[in-house]
């Protein structure tokens, strides 16, 4: 049995799944994070059960890349029965999509998700009322809390045996007419042929949906013409275009179906509501995403360095023991120290930063700040040609660019994703930021670290206006749901981060580990040396480095972490200071913060962008990298 | 949209391209519609406007093509 979940963008989609799932998909408090659909399989009843959490979709219109997944999953992929979550707060808004759905003609039931808020807000829902209506189970539930979920599966199991279809909901007469109209028009194969069911295929046609109009006329050249006349009639006597009239169609049944099953009484106060006054107000606004980021920084750094130290002593002393194998095994010593060292690095230097920031990030994100910064910064980032939304992939960039050029799709046009996405990937990830603080913050203070970051913001400002200035289409601007502010659950926030952090233990450090291993072999052998004198022009010669970190940077392109764990290893020594002068340190981590992506990030800007923009990005970070850091040194050396 | 906050307004009328207008109809913003700006952002940001209960940003840019009526 497949069961799909379908819901508007925080609908609490992603936390029914998890609960039923068991952690896997990444839910948040910002609209259209769930890009990508999640797949699990689990027992109920003795059945062997697969369940998709389908991208968060407003409508099944195809505005956005979520909106055409979940359409695309639901047209051409086995779905056996649609559970289509709603936020019974936001019930007349969520009813839109369910009568999308309806169009379908699919076994569906509903899931009348965030009952407690809509209690809050004064409504009560007659939720039998509303199942006789949709012609489906309707079963409130409270996903956060696990309430209702086993009784919606066995109903949803039953719903299936019964093969429950929605009734089909009609709107006003006359458009009923022009869709007949319409189907009169086209042969009666076209639904089995182009698998799209008649209702639903017959109303993308009359909004002039352009993916499935493209798709019929592969089969119907002339299809144009024939719709055509349906979508003037449609015009002349509505007097706006065929789409806003089919929208608002679905609209005033909505509004219809909501009127008839609730009684609005009167809603509690709402804290957050003032909250909200205060967060997004013009003033007060800005200081506060201040001090809240700033916090954030120094919290993580904080927390990584008081783990740091003593945990460097400890695995310094665990490499001094290998010392006596040198004479008499210099191979195996080599190959052992590069396994210590490895380990070491990941526990030493990255775990302690990476862990706070995650655990951080995604208290941030369950809150539901990140949109509410999309609100503050949309000006700003109208400067550089983008529009608030594109805020998100940077943020997110802080984490890894990974998920941060992943979020591009919920950018609308092709132009704003390549800025987003070039801009993105100089933004220094958590990798990156072990770097800032465990060798400029580290030695050189807070305010070194918190100096590259400033440099960081206003380079992307500069490249971004740049990058506006040569390609002038202006952004589609920005329309974005700014949700309820939800108390975080320690189970989803520490799971969250778990799932990342997971990633880091096992895709990175096995890397990590393998990198210092092949380095420790290169040095054994005696072909670092080859490797540095390949670059020695651009790390003694331009920058005035010593040539040995040439194999750093080399390895820096696998994990950006490398680069500085290998650091103390291609120098000899854990004590960096004692071998690289403070300007030396700052100009290699400026390098090291602007140079290429690693070849994860390049892998996604490959398939999320293209080749050709890939290579772009490749070079312009390359370039500026250079340059940033021979500046630095010119700074360095003239005060 | 430079009408005053608070008031209840009713849209008017929607001057945008498919894309846009069905991401405000997404939104429940349709001719028709009422709603209400609770508040515009600083230095030329953009208009949080209130429709059917959610709260919706729209860019500054792309609320001037949006007609609206104050009621009464």
């Amino acid at each position: 049995m497949v069961i799909a979940l379908v819901g508007q963008p925080n609908c609490g989609k992603s936390t029914l799944f998890n609960q039923v799932a068991g952690y896997k998909s990444i839910s948040s408090n910002f609209p259209g994070t769930t890009v990508e659909f999640t797949k699990s399989k689990f027992w109920f009843r003795g059945q062997s059960t697969t369940i998709v959490d389908l991208p968060g979709s407003y409508s099944l219109s195809t505005t956005d890349m979520a909106e055409l997944e979940t359409m695309k999953y639901l047209l051409y992929e086995d779905v056996d029965i649609i559970i289509n979550v709603m936020d019974s707060s936001l019930l007349s808004r969520s009813l839109e999509l369910t009568i999308e759905l309806t169009e379908l003609q699919k076994p569906m039931i509903i899931a009348a998700n965030m009952v407690d808020e809509a209690q809050k807000k004064g409504m009560s829902i007659d939720y039998p009322k509303l199942q006789k209506i949709m012609g489906v189970d309707v079963v409130p539930i409270m996903a956060s809390k696990g309430k209702g979920i086993t009784e919606l599966f066995s109903r949803a199991l039953e719903s299936l045996h019964k093969k429950q279809i929605p009734n089909e909901l009609l709107f006003s007469k006359d458009v009923e007419n022009i869709i007949q109209t319409l189907a009169d028009k086209l042969p009666e194969t076209i639904y089995s042929q182009t698998k799209i069911p008649k209702r639903f295929l017959l109303l993308k046609l009359l909004e002039g949906n352009p993916i499935i109009t493209q798709k019929v006329k592969e089969l119907i050249p002339d299809i144009d013409k024939r719709v055509g006349s349906c979508r003037n009639k449609l015009k002349e006597t509505h007097g706006r275009s065929s789409d806003i009239v089919v929208f608002s169609e679905r609209h005033a049944l909505s509004m219809n179906i909501f009127e008839n099953v609730v009684k609005i009484g009167k809603p509690k106060r709402d804290i957050r509501e003032s909250i909200d006054n205060i967060v997004m107000s013009r003033w007060l606004g800005y200081p506060i995403l201040a001090v809240i980021l700033y916090l954030f920084f120094v919290g993580i750094f904080y927390v990584g360095s008081s783990i740091e130290e003593p945990l460097s002593a400890l695995f310094e002393q665990w490499t001094n023991l290998l010392i006596p194998l040198k004479q008499a095994h210099p191979l195996l010593y080599h190959l052992l120290s590069g396994v210590v060292q490895g380990i070491a690095g990941g526990i030493t230097i990255v775990l302690p930063y990476l862990v706070p920031f995650l655990i951080g990030l995604s208290v941030l994100e369950d809150i539901g700040y990140l949109p509410r910064i999309a609100f503050l910064m949309d000006t700003f980032m109208h400067r550089i040609g983008l529009h608030g939304k594109a805020i998100i992939p940077f943020i997110l960039g802080y984490g890894c660019n990974v998920p941060a050029i992943m979020a591009l799709r919920i950018l609308e046009s092709p132009r704003d994703r390549f800025i987003a996405g070039t801009l993105a990937t100089f933004v220094p990830c958590s990798a990156r930021m072990t770097i800032i603080f465990a060798m400029v913050g580290y030695y050189m203070g807070a305010a070194a670290a918190l100096s590259i970051y400033i440099i960081n913001i206003v380079v992307i400002a500069i490249i971004g206006k740049v990058m506006s200035l040569m390609l002038p289409e202006i952004t589609p601007g920005l329309i974005l749901e700014i949700p309820r502010y939800q108390l975080p659950s320690w189970r989803s926030v520490m799971s969250k981060s778990w799932l990342r952090i997971k990633e880091f233990i096992v895709i990175a450090w096995p890397i990590i580990i393998i990198g210092s291993i092949i380095l420790s072999t290169i040095q054994a052998i005696g072909l670092e040396d080859n490797i540095n004198a390949m670059f020695s022009w651009l790390t003694s010669g331009i920058l005035g480095l010593p040539s040995k970190v040439g194999v750093t940077l080399v390895f820096g392109i696998f994990r950006k972490e490398l680069s500085m764990i290998m650091l103390s290893q291609a120098l000899g020594t854990t004590h960096i200071s004692s071998v690289l002068s403070h300007q030396q340190l700052f100009v290699f981590t400026m390098f090291v913060v602007f140079y290429m992506p690693c070849i994860s990030t390049m892998g996604v800007l490959v398939r999320e962008l293209n080749w050709r923009k890939t290579i772009f990005i490749f070079l312009l970070t390359t370039v500026v990298a250079t340059v940033l850091a021979f500046l630095s040194r010119i700074v360095f050396y003239l005060t | 949209m430079d009408a005053p906050i608070g008031r209840e307004l009713v849209v008017e009328d929607i001057y945008c391209g498919y894309g846009r207008r069905s991401a405000l109809s997404n939104m429940g913003i349709l001719p028709g519609v009422r709603l209400f700006i609770v508040k515009r952002g600083a230095f030329g940001g953009p208009i949080l406007v209130n429709v059917g209960g959610s709260q919706v940003a729209i860019g500054r840019g792309l609320a001037a093509k949006i007609d609206v009526k104050v009621l009464r």
